[in-house]
């Protein structure tokens, strides 16, 4: 490289980083004087549901092909499978709630498994309580923070079919 | 004037008589013409003698100087080309830079900016605080499935073949 094309590449370099952080700056944050030791709990979170599968997931036969994931869990197929050992996740049935603040849901996935929900907004994500029901016997009680489609997947009673597995997702 | 023309001006006779140029039938009708030739001729031959014998050829030191001024001399010139006028940023230049300007720019804009963009909107977390099992028949545990929040429940009878599902 000669010395007069080195003045070229640095002036490119130059533009190259102005252009960027350019692109990168972001507009200064309007900041509102803040209380001291303001605080409020979760706002309600109208808008905000709260969604719960009861998934089977089971082995497919020779020549058989798996049937098409629901949208929540396709993403984590992969992972699912890889961790399970199964091939197939089918939602047997699924239940949507908004989330209204402090009250608990009850969510009704299936006639078997139901689900008691609540959901609060928390530092960017949700906090979420649930207690897991099968038929009348209480599975489990469990907190929990979640991100917007983040699931949380709980493992199930094992059926000759294959694995029952309970998802929990935050849709906002 | 060449060397096979005859002379045609009188000194140039003059000259081919005293340098002994002419034929022998030119020079006697020469010598016809002017009668005192003769005698000058005598003198130019004994004067070039004496200079001749007094006057040796220079001997020429650094020879090969002089050969080498000779050749430059006499070898055909370069013809020179007409140089285009340098100027510090051809156009062409600066809009390659803007160009490359504006692929860095857009290429870190793409990775970083988007790439965190989208990452924030598709990264999964969950984190599970706790997790109680519902009675002392059962044991709940928290895995991480390849990065996936799972709470493997323990303890649990498989259900019958019978048993509805959905």
């Amino acid at each position: 490289m000669s010395l007069s094309r080195i003045p070229f590449f640095l002036l490119t370099i130059a533009f190259a980083f102005t252009g960027a952080s350019g692109a990168v700056a972001q507009p200064p944050v309007h900041t509102e004087p803040m209380k001291p030791f303001a605080f409020t709990p979760g706002a309600p979170a109208t808008e905000d549901k709260v969604w719960s599968a009861v998934v089977l997931a089971s082995n497919l036969k020779n020549d058989a092909h798996p049937a098409a994931a629901a949208p929540e869990l396709a993403p984590f197929v992969p992972k699912l499978s890889k961790f399970f050992g199964y091939d197939q996740f089918e939602v047997l049935g699924s239940a949507t709630k908004s989330m209204g603040g402090q009250t608990e849901h009850w969510l009704v996935p299936t006639q078997n498994f139901w689900v008691c929900a609540k959901a609060v907004r928390e530092a960017g994500g949700y906090r979420l309580h649930m207690e897991l029901f099968h038929d009348k016997r209480r599975l489990l009680e469990t907190e929990a923070m979640l991100g917007p489609r983040s699931p949380l997947f709980i493992r199930g009673p094992v059926h000759p079919r294959g694995q029952i597995i309970v998802v929990f997702e935050v849709k906002p | 004037m060449t060397n096979s023309e005859p002379p045609s001006s009188p000194e140039e006779k003059w000259t081919a008589y005293l340098d002994g140029k002419l034929s022998a039938q030119d020079a006697a009708a020469f010598e016809r013409e002017h009668p005192e030739a003769i005698a000058e001729r005598e003198i130019h031959t004994r004067l070039i003698s004496a200079v001749r014998l007094h006057s040796p050829a220079p001997k020429l030191r650094n020879a090969d100087f002089f050969n080498a001024r000779i050749l430059g001399e006499i070898s055909p010139r370069p013809v020179p080309v007409p140089q285009r006028e340098r100027r510090l940023w051809p156009l062409w230049w600066i809009a390659f830079a803007s160009a490359c300007c504006l692929l860095a720019a857009g290429a870190i804009y793409a990775l970083f900016v988007r790439g965190n963009e989208s990452g924030g909107k598709d990264r999964y977390f969950a984190q599970v605080i706790s997790a109680k099992a519902g009675d002392a028949l059962l044991d709940a545990t928290v895995l991480d499935a390849d990065g996936l929040a799972v709470v493997w429940i323990d303890g649990m009878d498989q259900l019958p073949n019978d048993y509805e599902l959905e």
